[in-house]
């Protein structure tokens, strides 16, 4: 990036030498900015229906929740074949048909974000090592949502806001793999970042994400790369976040 | 939304025709916000080391206090080593056969359960077996 652009440090931290996840945003890197969310209720889980049309044309990062499962609670839902979830370019559905024999209904929380799965990305790191914040004064950066009240104090009601921190995209990669494979995505972070990792087989024909209890696709990370093997061959979809593993809130 | 507001484009693209994917920011799509400064935090580790193996059925790992009144969106990643590999990936989880390992967020707390199975005849010891989790809270609905 050229020695121009804009950026906002969090509330208490010199945005001049902060590091960069101290930091609000940067012209450096994109947030994560959300396209649509909602409830969807599926009426047969056995089935196919749509959750969401984004009609974005490419296949966007997303989350989803299940919110009746348990009174009161909300679960994340990786993809499963008890929650076949997934994104194509056209939609966020819920692959019921690929699922272990489901039946009854479903309530879902769902998320779209304004991401290509299939992005090859890599910001810079501007500053590494943690500062310290100091007082904090009545000032900052905040934006409203638009027909929100710019005084409100629900923090849902902005679109960024110095008294949060925000999702910072610092690196995305795709890659295609033939069966029993490994892949490792060097990373100049110099600490272990967060990660979300989404998977692509042609058997599925969609992307769902990769949690801890998929025996076929595996992820790690280090200071320095984050490593993915597998079984099945597919399209991977990994984002690394400006976002040490063992950061602490002071 | 009316013609206002504002964008922030990405190195290379011009502001005034770039997409929202070509911008850092961009005051028409909100981003997912962690609230600072809260008591406990609404971000951070744990780990959990087990000194004996729990009960079968549900055991509470961690708790922690939100304060908002209502079931935010959370995200609970889980780093383990078994049999010699490292794994590190987002909840829901599995420790070989018998445990399950989930988050859920209810209107008071976000919580990080372990489901231990009775009756899986090859019950995974946990005794000194220790698991990291990274947590967040986040402001926006999560049902």
């Amino acid at each position: 990036m050229p020695d121009y652009g804009i950026k906002a440090s969090q509330k208490g931290y010199d945005v001049k030498t902060c590091a960069d996840y101290e930091l609000l945003f940067s012209a450096g890197w994109p947030l994560v900015k959300i396209e649509a969310q909602g409830s969807k209720t599926i009426s047969d889980k056995g089935a196919d229906e749509v959750i969401y049309n984004h009609n974005l044309g490419y296949n966007p990062l997303f989350l989803v929740f299940d919110t009746s499962s348990v009174a009161n609670n909300n679960l994340l839902l990786t993809d499963s074949p008890l929650s076949p979830l997934g994104v194509t370019d056209t939609n966020l559905t819920w692959f019921g048909t690929q699922g272990a024999g489901l039946s009854g209904s479903i309530t879902l929380y769902y998320y779209v974000f304004r991401y290509d799965l299939l992005t090859n990305f890599t910001a810079n790191t501007l500053h590494s090592e943690s500062t310290s914040q100091v007082a904090i004064d009545d000032y900052g950066i905040k934006i409203s949502k638009s027909g929100s009240d710019i005084d409100s104090t629900d923090m849902r009601d902005f679109v960024i806001h110095s008294s949060c921190r925000s999702l910072q995209i610092h690196q995305s990669a795709y890659a295609t793999k033939s069966a029993n494979w490994t892949h490792s995505i060097s990373h100049d972070l110099g600490y272990e970042p967060m990660f979300w990792f989404y998977w692509y087989d042609a058997v599925s024909g969609y992307y769902g994400m990769v949690d801890a209890q998929n025996q076929e696709v595996k992820g790690t990370a280090s200071s320095t790369a984050i490593g993915l093997s597998g079984i099945p061959a597919g399209t991977l979809s990994c984002l690394i976040f400006k976002d040490p593993w063992d950061l602490e809130e002071a | 939304m009316s013609d206002y507001g504002m964008k922030i484009s990405l190195d290379g693209f011009d502001v005034k025709t770039a997409t929202p994917e070509q911008c850092s920011l961009h005051s028409k799509y909100a981003c997912p916000k962690i609230l600072l400064n809260q008591s406990p935090s609404h971000f951070g580790t744990y780990t959990h080391t087990f000194g004996s193996n729990p009960a079968n059925g549900v055991t509470t790992l961690k708790s922690v206090v939100h304060g908002f009144n209502y079931k935010p969106m959370h995200f609970v990643l889980i780093k383990y080593d078994l049999s010699g590999i490292e794994r590190t990936s987002p909840l829901p989880g599995a420790y070989g056969t018998a445990n399950q390992i989930y988050a859920r967020s209810t209107t008071t707390t976000l919580n990080i359960y372990l489901q231990r199975a009775p009756g899986t005849a090859e019950i995974e010891d946990l005794t000194g077996v220790s698991w990291t989790f990274k947590y967040y809270i986040f402001v926006e609905n999560g049902a």
